[in-house]
């Protein structure tokens, strides 16, 4: 599953593995506006990460895993619940 | 190990590399200051180093992992490259050589071999200089060497709930740690996902990551490269923390935490004296050990309290000492007395003095150090200083003198913090030694500190043995450690480069080239059927049209076949410098071994021959230049007394001239003394006295290749063992080469082979005799004759005859195959003969009628027939008849 691309927001789901590092930045650099959905996501590998953290984008949802969803609060800037 | 596909392709290819770095190494010697050359064979070693990761051979990764690092001191200019060095090499890849046959015929590496690959190691790592302070001052910012340098986080950007937590936890008997984790930035390449990593790490109570460097604009970033700091907080044990960072420990700082340091009330603090009656009053139930009172009283205070002070950080606090751990009194006297004031500085004073109030007991805060440093950590403490004395005592030469007693005085700051001793002393001396420009001051303030430490240490025996035995070993790891990120990123381009070169070159087992050789071989006489059957078309059948039509179509076929032959062929052709290449080594080799100066000077390298050719060279070529080493060429001394150059120069030439390829091997040494070998000649009973009267010089000097013949008493293990030139002659002979000599004294040897390009395809002279065909091969041919019978001479019951004034022995054909016929005279009443040469002489054999020259494949004759060595094999011809091709050689040998 990994990530889904969709119009103007793009769906984490599960894993997203190291391969898809890449493909993310580029879609988001192509995608200024677009959220990022981290509803299903379970985890990201570190490169996802630092790419989520640099571009910054819009989060139109947090993991549903609450620790993970922290780590991910945390890192993205947004103030912990 | 099972052999599998992957790793006979291992094997394959590690031969592949050893072959390649031994050429360079070589070729290093000649241009010891190429950077290319340099960091070329530490591409290939690192590699090659890899791929054995891959299998279980520990012995070849720890050996190659040694010479890895020494080429990378020497490619970092830390260290010259010098013959010594590039022997240990050189042995290192013979020894790799040895692994792989090991592993190539058992499947595994014998266990015999641990010693002596402990012993390169060793030998290799003592080649490597200790990394000058310089370097490590400059590596000191490096955050992967020295975990302690990674900043640690503010506990007070932990939020409180989280340090609610750990406080929790520590009061039930976890040890509490602080840490700070700085993957490498290449850490991705190696597989490690450093998020997931942290995510998992037992006991995590608390987490944050953040960017280690701002990012970059969004266009330079490289997402592949860790620009990620994590900060973690974690009741657990040292053991299992330790664990889990087992693999990057460089990376990680680890602090143990007093739960106390937890205990940072926050929030605004607009507090009045509103609370200064709360005060009062909780002091009051504090003093009375009405605990119960104090919980509800706080409980109710925290009720009234809007959430965000500072004040209802404190209470929460307050809350939790009370419910988890009432029985710190002082703790909860201090943080009540701090809501006055609504400042932490008495609680944090407070909290640096205590004692971590776990039940372990083990968890060292940093402000109270000296008596808790557990025996290992004094222990390395101790190797620490020990390899500070070490860097001091190296040699003040270098430039970088201030810089590397910086460094030093600053190491050992930090381990005097650790031992709680004053660092004032310290600063005196690296101060003096400053405005001295020398290490001594220092360098004896340290050895002061060292011997007054020994004695204070709880273990005895440890710190001695330490600082005894690792000075020589010690910064040797730590190089090897620091090293490895570097090297990452250019060995990624290397494997890159490579899956690029597989896409083109193919590697074919020779088996299948072989059996497209035979099947184009068989093509060739299918198609050869074809003139023979347009001649049927035509004279039996009488249709000249479709015979014309057969032969416009064989026309075609021809054109392709031919075609095909030739591009098969081009496959099996390999340049030789594959036999070249071994050269340089074996003639360095030998020559420093004999004491000998000699420049070897390679030629024509990309000639190219068939396989076997080559193959077949291979050998021969080895013999002669090790002849030459030893025999021809003199040492220095003895050249300069003849007024030659001290340095000898030996030549390989190899060239195409039409169909053959020659090697021209010539030395400027002694040359051969045709007068010593006649005598020897003469000794031992390879010519008799008449022939010793009779030889010319340049004969006699073709006697070296007689069986059995050699001119240098005692046998050395170079050559000299009575078994050189012969067998050069014969391996030379078996692919259809000819060898030729020429020496002059005291000017060299010139030893010249001729080879055929390809052994595929056969020129033969066909004949007949007494009706059957038979053929030899062209260049054993000299000439074709007719002449009169009367022209033939009988010497001592031989025929012979008389050409250009030389006598030639003349044999009939029909008489050494024992066929049981004259041979035919033509009308005239002349005969035919077919002159050869066997050994530089011409001889004569009659046979009936000439057919022609015609080019064959030949096969060699099957099951015990092969083993008559007086025929070369057969061919199968177009009209489907088997042609017989001799051995003219071994024809008259044998009669």
């Amino acid at each position: 599953m990994g990530i889904v691309y969709e119009d103007q927001r793009v769906y984490c789901n599960d894993i997203v593995t190291v391969e898809e590092a890449e493909g993310l930045l580029d879609w988001l650099q192509r995608h200024p506006k677009a959220e990022v959905d981290l509803t299903a996501c379970q985890h990201l590998h570190a490169a996802n990460l630092q790419v989520l953290m640099a571009v910054n984008p819009a989060i139109a949802a947090w993991p549903e895993d609450a620790e993970f969803s922290l780590w991910l609060k945390s890192a993205l800037g947004e103030p912990a619940d | 190990m099972k052999m599998t596909p992957l790793l006979s392709q291992f094997l394959l290819e590690s031969r592949d590399f050893l072959d390649e770095i031994g050429t360079k190494l070589i070729a290093l010697e000649s241009e010891p200051d190429s950077n290319d050359l340099m960091n070329e064979l530490f591409r290939l070693v690192h590699t090659l180093k890899g791929n054995s990761g891959l299998f279980d051979v520990p012995a070849m990764t720890r050996v190659l992992h040694a010479g890895e690092d020494l080429m990378d001191a020497v490619r970092n200019a830390r260290l010259s490259y010098s013959q010594e060095l590039a022997d240990q090499l050189l042995a290192t890849i013979d020894f790799v050589a040895v692994l792989l046959s090991d592993i190539e015929q058992t499947g595994e590496i014998s266990s015999e071999r641990t010693e002596p690959a402990e012993v390169l190691v060793r030998n290799l790592r003592q080649l490597i200089p200790a990394p000058s302070p310089d370097e490590l001052d400059a590596d000191a910012d490096e955050p992967s060497f020295d975990p302690t340098t990674i900043p640690l986080p503010e506990l007070s950007t932990v939020p409180e709930t989280a340090r609610m937590e750990a406080f929790r936890r520590s009061v039930m008997g976890s040890e509490l740690f602080l840490i700070a984790y700085r993957p490498e930035a290449e850490c991705f390449f190696k597989g490690e996902d450093p998020f997931y990593q942290v995510r998992q790490l037992p006991g995590l109570v608390w987490g944050h990551t953040q960017a280690r460097e701002p990012w970059p604009p969004l266009l330079e970033l490289d997402c592949y490269r860790c620009n990620l700091d994590f900060h973690l907080l974690a009741a657990s044990t040292r053991s299992e923390v330790d664990e889990h960072f087992r693999y990057t420990p460089e990376q990680a700082h680890i602090q143990a935490l007093s739960a106390f340091a937890l205990v940072i009330p926050q929030g605004q603090s607009n507090g009045g004296p509103v609370y200064a009656d709360f005060v009062d009053e909780a002091l009051k139930l504090l003093h009375a050990g009405d605990v119960q009172g104090l919980a509800d009283a706080s409980r109710v205070m925290l009720e009234l309290s809007a959430p965000g002070l500072w004040l209802s950080s404190a209470l929460r606090w307050l809350q939790l000492i009370i419910e988890v751990a009432p029985e710190e009194r002082t703790l909860l006297e201090r943080l009540i007395t701090s809501l006055t004031s609504s400042s932490t500085a008495e609680l944090t004073d407070w909290a640096a003095q205590t004692h971590v109030p776990t039940p372990t007991d083990t968890a060292v805060t940093e402000s109270e150090p000296a008596t808790r440093l557990s025996d290992i950590d004094q222990q390395r403490l101790t190797e620490i200083l020990a390899v500070q004395s070490e860097i001091l005592a190296l040699s003040e030469s270098t430039d970088g003198l201030p810089g590397r007693l910086q460094a030093c005085a600053a190491t050992i700051a930090a381990c005097l913090a650790n031992l709680g001793e004053p660092a004032a002393e310290l600063d005196e001396a690296l101060a003096a030694a400053l405005e001295l420009n020398s290490a001594q001051p220092l360098a004896e303030w340290l050895a002061a500190l060292r011997e007054g430490m020994a004695p204070v240490a709880t273990t005895a025996p440890a710190p001695t043995s330490a600082a005894a035995t690792p000075p020589a070993t010690a910064p040797a790891p730590a190089f090897e450690r620091r090293s490895s990120p570097a090297m990452e990123p250019e060995a990624k381009f290397g494997r890159r480069a490579e899956d690029n070169v597989s896409g083109k070159v193919l590697k074919v087992d020779q088996t299948k080239i072989d059996r497209l050789m035979n099947l184009i071989g068989e093509m060739i006489v299918a198609k050869n059927a074809l003139p023979y059957l347009a001649k049927r078309a035509e004279d039996e059948f009488g249709t000249r049209e479709l015979g014309r039509e057969i032969k416009t179509q064989y026309a075609v076929i021809n054109r392709i076949a031919e075609e095909m032959q030739d591009s098969i062929m081009q496959v099996r052709m390999m340049p030789v410098s594959f036999v070249f290449q071994r050269f340089p080594r074996l003639v360095r080799d030998i020559s420093r071994k004999l004491g000998k100066q000699v420049e070897l000077v390679l030629e024509g390298e990309d000639t190219e021959a068939d396989k076997n050719v080559i193959e077949a060279l291979a050998d021969p070529l080895i013999h002669i230049v090790r002849n030459s080493l030893d025999h021809g060429l003199e040492v220095p001394e003895v050249r300069q007394a003849s007024g030659k150059p001290p340095t000898g120069q030996l030549r390989i030439r190899a060239s195409q001239e039409s169909d053959r390829v020659m090697i021209e091997i010539s030395d400027d040494g002694g040359g051969i003394n045709p007068t010593i070998i006649k005598r020897k000649a003469y000794e031992k009973g390879v010519l008799d006295e008449a022939q010793l009267e009779r030889i010319t010089d340049q004969e006699a000097v073709q006697l070296v290749f007689a069986a059995r013949f050699s001119t240098v008493d005692e046998i050395t293990d170079l050559s000299g063992r009575g078994v050189g030139m012969d067998v050069v002659r014969t391996a030379i002979d078996k692919v259809g080469g000819s060898i030729d000599l020429h020496s002059q004294v005291g000017e060299g040897t010139t030893i010249r082979l001729s080879l055929p390009l390809s052994m595929a395809v056969t020129h033969v002279m066909v004949f007949t005799s007494d009706g059957q065909n038979f053929a030899v091969p062209m260049d054993r041919v000299v000439e074709t004759i007719r002449m009169p019978v009367t022209d033939i001479r009988t010497i001592k019951r031989s025929k012979t005859l008389s050409r250009r004034g030389k006598i030639i022995p003349l044999m009939a054909i029909n008489e050494l195959l024992a066929i049981p016929a004259e041979p035919q005279l033509n009308s005239a009443g002349e005969f035919t003969a077919l002159v050869v040469r066997i050994d530089h002489q011409p001889v004569a054999l009659m046979v009936d009628e000439f057919r022609g020259v015609m080019d064959v494949i030949l096969k060699p004759l099957p099951g015990e027939l092969a083993r008559l060595k007086c025929y070369a094999g057969a061919a199968l011809l177009g009209d489907g008849s088997v042609l017989i091709v001799l051995n003219p050689k071994e024809l008259i040998e044998w009669a």
